[in-house]
Order: structure tokens, then C-alpha cells, then sequence
């Protein structure tokens, strides 16, 4: 898939990404960036950038908590882990994101129809 | 001046500065680690490191903005919080100053408004350290102790009045003194009275035109005449209870002795049941004044002549007269 038909992440929808990345275990935003690359097989576009403020803002907010550690290649990276509060969001943007999903579909599949 | 103005503001701004350089460091090694791996990935794809690096740092983007974002995410409102902190830390710190500037000056201002009058201020100025010394003997030379001895000083500070009486007793050697009792830098006079049962009372009356310690005053008493006064009412009854002082004594002489009690404690004596008095200190052909006041009436001043042993004194519709008898 060529840059071009990647697909730019929705407005809103990084944070809960984020949230089911480190839904698994702790990650530092590199391993956050590859897991969303891996798991969408390179169909969405993080821009790493934008990772970084989300994370810190997410960790003010109490999602997330932070420790600095050793990363696979023996260097100290800064690692995320969800809390109770971050799981809680996460199941309220999981079910706010499947609505809104199945009303898109139904509108795609009414407009297919007509 | 210079540096002490930019040490303040390193102090105010310290606590903000602090945590800004942290958390920016922390980001930038968050950061740096990120790139590192996404050129370690690209390098294992076969890329050259420097274009492996610079592919990295495009992709991330921009590392100050993204520094400045997460800074900005992590602190929140607290770098305006703290300088909000110092602010009203500093208007509390300048509130307090002004009250404390306000209640100085207010209470300067109520000691002019409640300045004391210029004769207190002079009298409260002066130099009261001078002292009144003496002794009392008899006319063998031989020193009477236990004598009462009244001292009354006059001064005239800003033009006013003003009389402080002390009393004291002479010591073994017939001593007495009084410190600090005259003013040094002003005129002042001074009545001293030296009063002793069975000896004449005499005062001594000196005045002190440059202010400053006087000379030592002698009193030579003679032995008194056996004296009583007999307080009687109009019907002939004894009267007890006649409170007596003495005021004065014009001796047979001619030279005349006073008392200013003032505000020290009088010598006052009381008829006993008898109505009787036993007044020792005055001599045959003595004149003298006496205040006399029976109850609560006012006083009354009874003159006699020292010319028997006893006198009578009769209260007729509220006077004391001596009589004749």
C-alpha cells in the first residue's frame, strides 16, 4: 500500500488507539507506533508527532502512568501503562467509536440501496 | 543594584523555569530514543544511517513544536498557577508593609495629636536627680532618730506650678535623705519640716536659684512644752474622733515654721475618748495653726497661743473656737 492510500487517523480516535495499544502491557511510544502500524498492516498513519503530546496529555488526565526502563536495545525509554481510569476510557470510546461505526454503515448501506 | 534586581528575578522565576527545563529534557530524550529506533528499523531495511537518521527526524516531524506541545500538556495550568502564586504572594507581602507603614504612622500621629502639655513636658525633661539631705539634732549636738521629716519641693516648669511632698525618717545617726526628689537644671524651693514627739517642730525653708544639690540641712530642735488640746462639744462633753494636723508654728521668736504636706502622708492625730490630744511639739508662747475636722466636715483651721498646758477648743454650730477658760 502506497503512502498515499493510507489513511489519516480520525480526529478523537488516537487516544483510544493509544489506549487499546496499552491494553496489552506497557510500551514506549516507539512500540506504540509500530504496534498501530502492525495491527492495521500499515492501513493507518500515526503521525508520531501528534503520539507524544497525546501520551503526556493522556498521563495528566490519569490514563496512563509512565516509568523510565531499559528498552530491547539497552537504552532508557520512557515506558506507558494503563490504569483502571484508562481502562474505563477506553471501553467508553470503544463503545462511542462502534456507534458512531454503525451509523456510518447504515448510512453507506442505505445510500448503496437507493 | 543591578544584580540584585536579576537575582530576584532568577528567584521569582525559578520554580517555573525548574520544572519547564525538566520536562523539556525528559521530552527531548523521549524523543531522541524514538528517532534512534526508527533509524536502527530503516538501517536494518538497508538504509545508509545518515539518510536512515535524516528519514527518521522527517517522519517524526517537528521535534521543537512537539517538544513545546508535550511541555505545554504536561504542566497544564501550573506555570501560570505558580505566577499567579507569586503575585498574590507579593500583594500579601505589599498589603502587610502598607498596614504595617499605615498603623506606624497612625499611631505617630496620635502621640502629636496627645502631646502633653509644655509644664508636663518640662517637669517630665528635667533632671530630677537631686537629692534633699540633712540631719536632726538636739541643741547638745546629740542626733535625733525617728524624727519625721516632710519635705516639700516647688518647681515652676513653663511657667506652672507644681509640689511634691515626701516624708522619711531620720536614721540612727539622725540622718535623713531623699533622693532624687529636685530638679537639676531649675529653680526650685524646697520647705523642709522636722517633726518629733516631746521637740518643738521647725521647718527650714531654702530656695535653689540654679537648680543642682544643696548643702546638707541642720535642724537643732529644742525640748517642747507638754501641750494638750481638749476637744469639747457646746454642752461640755468631750468630742472623740477630732482629726488634728499641724500647719504651722510662729515661734515666741518670730520665726516662723511650716508644713506643706502635699501629697505625702500627713501626721494626723485623733482625739481620744476623752476628746484629748497630746500635742508635743511646740513651746510655751508658741502661736500656732492647727486643721482640725470632726467627722467627715470640712477642715477648719483653729489658731491658739501656747499659753497653758492644755487648751481648750469647743465645737459651737460647726466651728471650732478655743476658748478662754
Amino acid at each position: 500500500m502506497g503512502k498515499s492510500d493510507k489513511a489519516a487517523l480520525l480526529q478523537g480516535t488516537l487516544d483510544m488507539l493509544i489506549l487499546k495499544a496499552l491494553q496489552s502491557g506497557s510500551l514506549h511510544g516507539y512500540q506504540i507506533t509500530r504496534w498501530l502500524e502492525r495491527t492495521s498492516r500499515s492501513a493507518l498513519i500515526v503521525e508520531e508527532g501528534s503520539l507524544y503530546p497525546a501520551l503526556h496529555r493522556m498521563e495528566r488526565k490519569g490514563w496512563v502512568t509512565s516509568e523510565w526502563g531499559k528498552s530491547e536495545s539497552n537504552r532508557r525509554a520512557k515506558y506507558y501503562q494503563l490504569t483502571q481510569l484508562g481502562r474505563a476510557q477506553l471501553a467508553v470510546e470503544h463503545e462511542a467509536w462502534n456507534s458512531l461505526s454503525n451509523a456510518i454503515g447504515l448510512i453507506m448501506k442505505f445510500a448503496r440501496l437507493r | 543594584m543591578t544584580e540584585l534586581l536579576q537575582t530576584i528575578r532568577q528567584y521569582i522565576r525559578t520554580p517555573a523555569a525548574q520544572l519547564d527545563q525538566l520536562a523539556s529534557d525528559r521530552i527531548q530524550q523521549e524523543i531522541a530514543f524514538h528517532v534512534g529506533e526508527r533509524t536502527l528499523d530503516l538501517m536494518s531495511d538497508g538504509m545508509p544511517p545518515d539518510e536512515a537518521r535524516l528519514a527518521a527526524l522527517k517522519r517524526f516531524g517537528d521535534v521543537d513544536q512537539v517538544v513545546q506541545q508535550c511541555r505545554q500538556e504536561t504542566q497544564g495550568g501550573l506555570a501560570l498557577l505558580h505566577r499567579i502564586h507569586l503575585a498574590v504572594t507579593a500583594l500579601l507581602a505589599v498589603s502587610v508593609a502598607g498596614l504595617f507603614a499605615f498603623f506606624l504612622i497612625d499611631r505617630q500621629s496620635h502621640r502629636s495629636v496627645a502631646t502633653l502639655p509644655a509644664a508636663i513636658t518640662s517637669l517630665i525633661d528635667n533632671d530630677w536627680s537631686g537629692d534633699v539631705a540633712g540631719d536632726v539634732q538636739d541643741s547638745h549636738g546629740n542626733p535625733i532618730a525617728g524624727a519625721t521629716v516632710i519635705v516639700s519641693v516647688k518647681a515652676w516648669p513653663d511657667e506652672s506650678f507644681n509640689m511634691r511632698s515626701y516624708r522619711t525618717t531620720t536614721g540612727q545617726q539622725g540622718r535623713f535623705t531623699l533622693s532624687g526628689v529636685t530638679p537639676q537644671r531649675d529653680y526650685y524651693e524646697v520647705n523642709v519640716v522636722a517633726l518629733m514627739d516631746g521637740w518643738e517642730m521647725q521647718s527650714q525653708y531654702v530656695t535653689q536659684t540654679t537648680g543642682g544639690q544643696r548643702a546638707p540641712l541642720r535642724f537643732t530642735l529644742e525640748p517642747a512644752t507638754r501641750c494638750l488640746v481638749h476637744f469639747k462639744d457646746e454642752s461640755g462633753r468631750p468630742l472623740s474622733g477630732v482629726q488634728v494636723r499641724l500647719k504651722d508654728r510662729i515661734a515666741s521668736s518670730g520665726e516662723e515654721h511650716f508644713l506643706y504636706p502635699g501629697g505625702a502622708r500627713h501626721v494626723t492625730l485623733v482625739s481620744d475618748d476623752a476628746g484629748r490630744i497630746s500635742a508635743p511639739w511646740f513651746k510655751t508662747g508658741d502661736r500656732v495653726a492647727l486643721g482640725c475636722r470632726y467627722r467627715q466636715e470640712d477642715w477648719q483651721t483653729v489658731t491658739c497661743s501656747i499659753t497653758a498646758p492644755t487648751i481648750n477648743v469647743c465645737l459651737t454650730d460647726g466651728a471650732f473656737v478655743v476658748s478662754k477658760e
